[in-house]
């Protein structure tokens, strides 16, 4: 795995560079945006981290660059700018995903794996959380390579919730996505899906939290 | 002194007093006219008396005498209290009839003709006239000397009456100009009204132009320095709202870095203490971190921002819950259990939604700084006849009921809390509160324990 980290703070990007390497990743740093940009032509990478406050070619600049030759390179803002509008402009120019600084070094992490998995699956084959596997295209799950007994419904409640690990999942969002698959649930039976679920998954230490109100969260994996 | 700050005042001052003075002026003017006249008159009274008499004087053996009319007698001889008194003396000097001792006219005046008078007889101011007579026209016998007096108080007492009647109608006419100022101002004030209106109605926040249609010309010119003025409050609140926002900018980049190169070094540690030291250095980034985030919303939620005065019908109920559900990983990563009221109902406000939730993220933020692991968060919608209740509320240590309003002020501590402090987080959730119409309130969480933050926002109907 090849990344391309583009931060113009010296310190900054040591840590990164340090941190990711760490991971087993190859990192490559530019220190500026016509520097990112001459790396980007020469060299292929599986994602780039990209700051939009750069001297002279700043992030925005680069990424439009990227996406008007055709790179389908996986892209992850940093700014320091957390407006709105700064957010929606680097979405539209075709960011991948954005983080505000300063940001937790693990959450970083995190949505690189994140990124990196997109970026190979092409559009999700297998979701993997620890030592849980979810063949979205087979439709089975595995612990460690031993197959998970689950119905069809709690593993479409399984995928909505690994798809946004860490994250709030609604009830009604779980309920538009079975329903999607030509089915009428109620908020009932999503309570009685998700307790199954959670009980099958506790023997491999994955936790599905109920958050009071909002839904439901899966926890990320303890040692990621 | 106070009451001329008015300029209702001012100016019944600036109208009464030329108007009283002129009135004065003018009464002074009359009785001077006035004692012409009746002195022109009187006078003319006087010498047709004289004239009267002179035709009355008969000849009998070279002897002239005064042959009066009862009536005419009775008017001239009335003694002390009499009016008129008067001499008549022959051609030579001889003396005819009448009060003898009477004043002669001044010497020196020529007495070929009429002549008028002031002396003083019996020990009283008289006007008196002295004119010469042809005993008989034609007859070549000379001229009889009639003199004719009267008490000069009597034309005083006329003059001061014609005076009196044209002093009280001006007088008059100076209290109904008085009385049309005064409530002419009134009148003319109530153009101020809806200016008035219109200023006392905004917010804070609102440094926009004040509207000039309607305005009557002469105030426009104030309205105009009064926006002038506003314009460049506002450019310099924004240019100082930049220069916060540039430097918390600024500031988010080496904060980043302070926390990646701590989070690193921690991982590579094996020395736990030198460890622990990471962690510390750490957290203080964290709070650095979180410091810099809250002058950037404080920053916007100022008056100035560009933003500031964005109005529009939000649905407090789904922005609270949207809310609340990116702060739980947050909230877990501390052993807080945050949780939405299920109970909370659907609430439409005004108000700008990007402030709205910068204020309930303060709120949730400070919760969950408060709250002890294994604490609970709760945030929730109600709402009453008039307004939209937002509530955050925790099971924490509470805040002491002498501490509430003060937890508002910027960087206020609790005595005894947390090191970290509040920071700016409930100082901007007053701020918006604030811009929005609503004001914050503490109270004590359910059954008397922990917080419990209440922002009312007036229901959009």
């Amino acid at each position: 795995m090849r990344l391309l980290i583009v931060e113009d703070h010296p310190i900054l990007a040591d840590g990164l560079i340090n941190a990711l390497k760490g991971a087993d990743y190859a990192v490559d740093h530019a220190a500026t945006g016509e520097e990112a940009d001459h790396m980007l032509a020469t060299q292929n990478y599986d994602a780039v981290i990209l700051d939009i406050g750069l001297p002279k070619l700043d992030g925005y600049e680069v990424l439009r660059r990227m996406r008007r030759k055709g790179s389908k390179t996986p892209v992850l803002m940093l700014t320091a700018r957390d407006a709105l509008e700064d957010r929606v402009k680097g979405l539209d120019l075709g960011a991948d995903d954005y983080l505000t600084k300063p940001y937790d070094l693990p959450e970083l992490e995190a949505r690189v794996r994140a990124l990196i998995r997109r970026g190979q699956s092409g559009g999700g084959a297998s979701l993997v959380h620890g030592d849980l596997t979810l063949d979205t295209a087979g439709r089975r799950a595995t612990i460690k390579g031993a197959p998970l007994d689950l119905s069809a419904r709690e593993l479409g409640v399984l995928e909505v919730l690994m798809l946004r690990t860490g994250r709030v999942v609604s009830k009604e969002q779980l309920a538009e996505q079975l329903y999607g698959w030509g089915e009428e649930v109620g908020a009932n039976a999503i309570e009685v899906y998700v307790h199954r679920l959670r009980k099958k998954l506790e023997a491999a230490g994955v936790t599905v939290r109920t958050i009071r109100g909002l839904g439901y969260l899966l926890e990320r994996p303890a040692h990621e | 002194m106070n009451k001329l700050r008015t300029l209702r005042s001012r100016l019944l001052l600036w109208v009464s007093a030329p108007l009283l003075t002129l009135w004065i002026i003018s009464t002074l003017v009359d009785h001077e006219v006035a004692k012409g006249f009746v002195n022109l008159n009187y006078d003319r009274a006087l010498l047709d008396t004289a004239l009267d008499l002179g035709r009355n004087v008969r000849e009998s053996n070279a002897q002239l005498y005064l042959d009066l009319p009862q009536p005419v007698i009775e008017m001239l001889i009335s003694g002390e209290q009499g009016r008129f008194f008067y001499r008549a003396n022959g051609p030579r000097g001889e003396y005819i009839s009448g009060d003898p001792d009477l004043p002669d006219p001044p010497p020196g005046s020529s007495t070929d003709r009429v002549v008028y008078y002031d002396s003083t007889y019996r020990g009283r101011p008289v006007r008196a006239v002295a004119v010469r007579v042809p005993v008989r026209p034609g007859s070549g016998k000379g001229a009889l000397l009639i003199q004719v007096a009267e008490r000069a108080n009597i034309r005083g007492e006329s003059a001061r009456q014609i005076m009196f009647r044209m002093m009280i109608p001006q007088g008059i006419l100076v209290l109904l100009a008085t009385l049309a100022v005064w409530f002419g101002v009134g009148i003319g004030l109530r153009a101020l009204t809806s200016v008035r209106r219109e200023i006392a109605s905004r917010s804070h926040v609102d440094l926009s132009p004040i509207d000039e249609k309607g305005v009557p010309s002469e105030l426009q010119p104030l309205i105009a320095a009064m926006n002038d003025l506003l314009s460049r409050l506002s450019a310099a609140l924004a240019a100082q709202q930049r220069f916060i926002a540039d430097a918390a900018h600024q500031l988010r980049t080496p904060v980043a870095a302070i926390k990646t190169q701590t989070e690193l070094a921690a991982r590579q540690v094996r020395d736990d203490e030198a460890r622990a030291a990471l962690q510390h250095l750490h957290t203080a980034a964290d709070h650095a971190a979180r410091l810099v985030s809250q002058l950037l919303t404080m920053a916007r939620a100022e008056p100035g921002s560009h933003r500031s005065v964005l109005r529009e019908p939000v649905e407090l109920s789904e922005l609270a819950r949207q809310t609340t559900r990116e702060w739980v990983p947050r909230a877990l990563t501390r052993s807080v259990d945050l949780g939405f009221d299920d109970q909370s109902v659907a609430a439409t406000v005004s108000a700008d939604p990007f402030q709205i939730r910068e204020l309930l993220n303060n709120l949730i933020d400070n919760a969950i700084c408060y709250t002890p692991a294994g604490g609970h968060v709760t945030v929730r919608v109600v709402i009453d006849d008039r307004a939209a209740m937002l509530e955050v509320e925790d099971n924490g240590r509470g805040i002491p009921e002498n501490e509430r309003e003060k937890v508002f002020e910027r960087f206020y501590r609790i005595p005894g809390g947390s090191p970290e402090g509040c920071g700016l987080g409930l100082a901007i959730v007053r701020e918006i509160a604030q811009g929005h119409g609503a004001t914050p309130v503490i109270s004590a969480g359910a059954g008397g324990h922990g917080t419990r933050v209440t922002v009312s926002f007036p229901l959009l109907r």
